[in-house]
């Protein structure tokens, strides 16, 4: 996959759910295309998230260890996207809020997320296609309302795409 | 396999590309020219540049007679 050919000195970061409870996921093209990602970059897919966690590919190795031997062999191989713990303020009439509430209760319905980092000008995205699992309700009353949540990509669903 | 066959695979799998592209045998020239010929932005084009990039087209030198 294509690694993003813009460089944000600084940037902040958004993310986005694609919009209804049956979607078809983007594919591995389409994931790494820009048009059709930011496509699904507009604000009615906003996830009002607290933070973007990290995001990107987990660590990746293969130990090989031979009796008798001091060092073992770690060799990098392909990684999985990493999986992302996600907590926003919990409002029960946000639309996209329930929609990921029913894909935790589902299970097993595949969505596209995008993260945009923008820097005001340039516009990178990370896209990749992952079930929401882990629901969790807040709801001390020393704060606001919060939700957990996590995603779990699908393996090798995910492409990188930047604005011209 | 065609380069049309090669696109329409590379554009509706979701697999990863160095998985969908084994086995395929495509003329680098062919590849290089619907590279040329292919809308700017589209996913055809991602799925090109990446078959480009697996079937390099290196273009023969011109000698002098």
């Amino acid at each position: 996959m294509a690694l993003p050919s813009k460089i944000l000195p600084g940037f902040s970061a958004t993310l986005y759910a694609q919009p209804t409870t049956t979607p078809t996921p983007l594919t591995t093209s389409a994931l790494s295309t820009y048009a059709s990602v930011s496509a699904l970059a507009i604000s009615g897919n906003l996830v009002p998230v607290e933070a973007i966690p990290a995001f990107g590919q987990d660590d990746a190795v293969a130990s090989f260890g031979v009796a008798g031997s001091r060092q073992s062999d770690k060799i990098p191989v392909q990684s999985a996207p990493t999986s992302m713990s996600i907590t926003a303020a919990w409002n029960p009439s946000d639309a996209v809020l329930l929609l990921l509430r029913g894909d935790a209760y589902n299970g097993t319905i595949d969505r596209t997320f995008v993260i945009s980092a923008t820097d005001g000008t340039g516009i990178v995205n990370y896209a990749f296609n992952g079930r929401v699992s882990q629901w969790t309700i807040d709801s001390a009353p020393g704060a606001e309302a919060k939700v957990t949540f996590t995603i779990h990509p699908r393996g090798n669903q995910y492409g990188w795409s930047n604005s011209v | 396999m065609t380069i049309k066959d090669a696109v329409t695979l590379l554009t509706t799998t979701y697999l990863p590309f160095d998985l969908a592209v084994r086995g395929m045998d495509l003329d680098p020239k062919e590849v290089a020219d619907a590279l040329a010929s292919a809308a700017d932005g589209s996913e055809e084009q991602t799925a090109l540049q990446f078959l480009a990039s697996y079937f390099p087209y290196v273009p023969p030198k011109k000698t002098k007679e």
